[in-house]
Parts: structure tokens; sequence; C-alpha cells
């Protein structure tokens, strides 16, 4: 408890969301939505189909450019900003579908997720220098070492698209850990996983954040939401319906009712 | 790993000693072009293969580094090897320009507009008569000359002298895209290759790394042209059209694309098979057509790649049978 309060704290701010609204030729897909996200937490989103979940991550991670409202990262505006510039800040994320480098290994993979660790240029590489020599080792370590904590070392040399389902996922969230971020998303991070995946999956999610991480996370399977989250927002037709922690959202109306739908036929009688 | 450097020495063992042992000039002279064009079309695979990007206008920067060298050497009198830098750094600096154009779009576009960029140039070459003499094209190039003090002067004025110079030109490249390749800039290259979005928030720019890839692979195809026009010692706006392009194109796709072995393996199909197939002479191109058919149905990986993935298959085989 102590955590989410000391998280609420105004100045612990990470990632602020201002009335971001967008539209898709005439479709208003977002409208007005505020989110806070505080450092250290692990931050839900649930919301139906179509409610514009991945949508708010693609403009949280400069896919999208809102058509009015600001995105703010530790207080300073990234609105517009191309995505490579925001993952430069520090913000990483997990695709909803399979985004890995099909053709690379697992290594190849995890040795690109650490692409802004590079500095030598092409004279380096071009004479073989020592320090080039030093950085690609460490890159190396480091790709073996990310294997090593998602559960996948004994599969470096396998290439990405031969993976099993599950293991391309883990594989997924080892690179988005490459560059090292603040800041998470993880977009669906377990569909279309067993329970026993599932759990292994919400357990690496935690280690994750136990590591210093904030995690914004999108998901159906409300265990798993309801399991980790330390708050949960709701939105529904692209504006944000519930706000709070996992008891209150569960026991919210609106939220049941966008969910399970109203009980009409009380209305009927 | 070390299978692989001992083939590699067993080849070029091979290239030193291949003018010497058949000693026949036209022979030597097809071996030249080989590597010649060898250099064009690895320049090219790293737009084709390196970026996964389609570019159709690579003959414009072969073109211009033909022509500024030609131009410089033949017309101004300036020494060669000079004519070597400037032919690099105009053909990188079209490339730039060009590339700032139209590497914001990708697919058919990016295919159309470097096209389009190619037939200007050939369009300046044909009409700009005061520089380029247009159709005549220039004639009497200089040859190339290594004049060391203290060491005789050598110039590369035949196929037998030029071999092994060209030979050094392509074991140049062949290094240069390797540790490209293996740089910072081709690990971007790769990675925006499989999955543009993904590198987007591993850090990787599209545009700037894209950009920096298609300079320097023009810049090689200049070089290329370079080394082309001081050796055949004359340039017409042929050297801008489509042809070469296309000859480009098929080295790197029948030999194999995002390796180094396939656009050289490529280059020596493109220049030997019409040369095997000069005993059905009325045949001949219709034959070699097929063949390019039959290799591209065949391996669609292209050559190279296929011979490595056949003696995988062979090595494993034989592993197995010993068990």
């Amino acid at each position: 408890m102590y955590m989410v309060e000391k998280a609420l704290r105004e100045d612990e701010s990470m990632l602020e969301l201002k009335g971001v609204t967008i539209d898709f030729g005439g479709l208003r897909a977002l409208d007005g939505v505020d989110l806070n996200i505080c450092q250290g937490e692990i931050f839900g989103i649930i919301g139906p189909n179509g409610s514009g979940k991945s949508t708010l991550f693609n403009i949280a991670t400069g896919f999208l450019v809102p058509r009015s409202g600001q995105v703010a990262y530790r207080g300073r505006s990234i609105t517009g900003w191309k995505p490579h510039r925001i993952a430069a800040l520090g913000i990483g994320r997990v695709f909803q579908s399979n985004s890995l480098f099909p053709n690379f290994s697992v290594k190849e993979n995890l040795i690109r997720s650490g692409f802004m660790r590079l500095t030598t240029g092409f004279l380096g590489s071009f004479f073989n220098t020592r320090r080039f020599r030093s950085e690609n080792r460490e890159l190396e370590e480091k790709a073996v070492e990310l294997s090593r904590f998602v559960g996948l070392e004994e599969r470096v040399d396998t290439l990405a698209k031969n993976l099993p389902y599950g293991e391309q996922r883990r594989l997924e969230i080892a690179i988005a850990l490459g560059p090292d971020p603040d800041l998470l998303f993880l977009d669906e991070p377990v569909t279309g996983m067993n329970p026993t995946e599932t759990a292994s999956v919400m357990e690496l999610i935690r280690s994750i954040q136990k590591g210093g991480r904030t995690i914004v996370i999108v998901e159906h399977n409300m265990r798993v939401i309801m399991g980790i989250c330390s708050r949960i927002a709701v939105i529904s037709f692209g504006t944000k319906i519930a706000e709070g922690n996992p008891e209150e959202i569960a026991h919210n109306d609106k939220v049941i009712s966008v969910y399970l739908g109203t009980r009409k036929i009380d209305a009927a009688y | 790993m070390r299978y692989k450097y001992v083939i590699f020495v067993l080849l070029l063992a091979l290239a030193v000693v291949a003018p010497v042992v058949v000693d026949n000039e036209y022979f030597t002279h097809v071996l030249v072009l080989t590597y010649i064009f060898a250099i064009f079309a690895l320049s090219y695979d790293l737009v084709i293969g390196g970026m996964g990007q389609i570019s159709l206008g690579q003959q414009a920067f072969l073109g211009v580094g033909a022509y500024v060298s030609a131009i410089l050497s033949s017309k101004l009198g300036v020494p060669v090897w000079l004519c070597l830098f400037a032919a690099v750094f105009a053909a990188g600096a079209v490339g730039l320009f060009i590339g700032c154009v139209s590497l914001r779009i990708r697919g058919a576009y990016l295919a159309i507009v470097t096209l389009g960029f190619a037939m200007i140039l050939w369009m300046i070459a044909m009409g700009w008569r005061a520089v380029t003499n247009g159709q005549m094209g220039i004639r009497e190039i200089p040859p190339l000359v290594i004049g060391l003090p203290f060491l005789p002067r050598i110039e590369f004025d035949s196929p037998g002298k030029y071999y092994y110079l060209a030979l050094v030109f392509l074991l140049f490249t062949i290094y240069f895209i390797s540790r490209l390749m293996k740089s910072r800039l081709g690990m971007a290259i790769t990675a925006l290759r499989e999955n543009e979005d993904r590198s987007a928030i591993l850090g990787i720019g599209a545009f700037v790394h894209f950009l920096s890839a298609f300079t320097i692979s023009a810049a090689l195809a200049g070089f290329a042209g370079f080394a082309y026009v001081h050796y055949i010692a004359f340039v017409d706006p042929k050297i801008l059209s489509q042809y070469y392009m296309i000859t480009g194109l098929i080295m790197v796709i029948v030999g194999g694309t995002t390796t180094i072995g396939g656009p050289i393996v490529g280059a020596l199909i493109f220049f030997f098979l019409p040369e095997w197939l000069r005993i059905a002479q009325e045949a001949r191109l219709i034959l070699f057509g097929a063949m390019l058919l039959i290799f591209n149905t065949l391996m669609p990986q292209g050559i190279y790649p296929a011979s490595l993935a056949l003696r995988r298959f062979v090595l494993e085989r034989g592993w197995r049978r010993q068990q």
C-alpha cells in the first residue's frame, strides 16, 4: 500500500497524457483521454475490443500523432516525436502481434536490441579496433544475460521464426528490455497462452517491475490484470470511464455495464 | 569458421594464377569485367539485400562515377588517382541527394523514383554535349598509372596488367562490405529490413540509416564506374541506361542477395555463361535467358546461398551415415 501511495505523488509522475484525441477518417478513436502513470507502478489498461487501447499505446510511443492533447514524459512534452527518439528516452514496447526479427537467431535479435549502446562508428568496425570488439562483446554478453532472464538460454541459436509461440512472446519481452527502458509498454503479452505460460509471464512481468521499471499493460485476461496491476484504467469507445485500484474497478458499475451490459430486462418491466 | 577462410584462400589463389594458367587475353578481359561488375553488384546488393529496398537507379551512380572520372582525367588532365576520390565523392553526393528525396517512401514508389532520377542523369549525359560529348561519348580516357618514386612506372593499359588491380579493387570491396555489415550501420539496416516498427522502438531510425547506407552504396557504385571507365578507356550515355541496372539486378538476384559470395557468383555467371554458350551461336541469348529462368525457379534464394545449403545437406548426411 505504501508503494502505491508513494507512487501517486504528483512529482513522481512518469508519463502524462492530457486530453489526447485522435480521429481515423471521421471515427473518433480516442476522445480527451487523461492518464497519469507513476514511477514504479504496473498500470493496467482494459476495455472492450476496439475501444482504443492500442491506439493509446501507439500515441504514447510515437507511432501515431494525436489530433489534440499532450503527451509528456518526465515533465517534458514528447507530442509528435518520432518513435526512435521516444525510444531513446527510455521508453520500450512489446507489440501486440509478433514483431521480432524473424530471420535472425534469438541471440542476433537480442544483440540488435542493444543497438543504442553502440557508439563506435564505421571506422571502428573497418579497422576492427579494440573498442569496437569490446563493445560487441558486451552486447553479446548482455544478449545472453537477457536470454537467461526470460528462460531462453538454450535457444540462443534458434531462428526467431522457428520458436514456439510462447517463447516468441518471451523473446519479444526480452527484446523490449534490451535498450534498458525505464517505462515499458506491454500490449497483450499473454494472448493465446495456456494457464501455465500465463503464470510464468506474470512472474516475469513482476520481476521486471522489481528491477525498477514502470510498466503499462493492456490485456484482456482479467486474472493477469487484477493480479499484477496497482492501478487500472478502463477505456470504452475512446473515453476513459473509470480509474482506480483493482478492487475499485471490479466493483465499478460503469465497468460492469460495459463488459456485461446493463440490466435492460428490468427496465422493460 | 576456419573452413570458410581456407576456401577463401584457395579461391584467391585460383584467381591469382588464373590469367597465367589460361594465358588468353580475352579470358583475362572477361575476368576483369567480372571483377568490376562484381563491385557494382555488391554495391547494389547493399540496397537490395542489406536494406531490403528496391532501387532501380543504381546505374546512375555507376554512370556518375564513370563520367566524373572520364571528364576530369581526359578533358582537364587531373591525375587519375585524384579522379578516384572525385568519382566516389560525386557518386556519393548524388546518392545522398537522390536518397534524401526518395527514401521517405518505400516499395514500388522508391523503385520508380530512383529509376526516374537515373533517367534524368541519362538525359543530361545525352544532352550536355559541351561536357559529355553527348552520344559520341568520351574517348581516350587515360589508363590508371602507379608512379611511385624509385619504382618503375606501371601503366594499367592492358587486361593482363589491369587484372591484378581489379582483383585488389574487388578484395577491398569485399572487406569493406563485410566490415560494413558488422558495423552499427549494418546492424541498423538489417534490423530495419526485418522489421521497421520493432527497430524504431529499439531506437533505430529508418531514414537516417537508410540514407547513410544508400549513400555508401552509391559511392561504391561510383568506384565501380571509375574502375570500369579507366579500363575500357571510353564512356558513353549507355552506362546510365537501364541495361546496367538490369545487369546488376541479374547478378544480385541470380547469385543470391544478402551474401557477399552471391553477387560475385552472379557476376561470374553473367559474364561466363554467354561465353560458354558460344557453341550454340544463334541460340546463345535465348539459352542464356532460359538458364537464368531455370536458376531462379530452382534456386529462388540465389545460386550462392543454395550451394551453401547443399553443402550443409551433404555434410549432415555424411555425418549421419557415419553414426
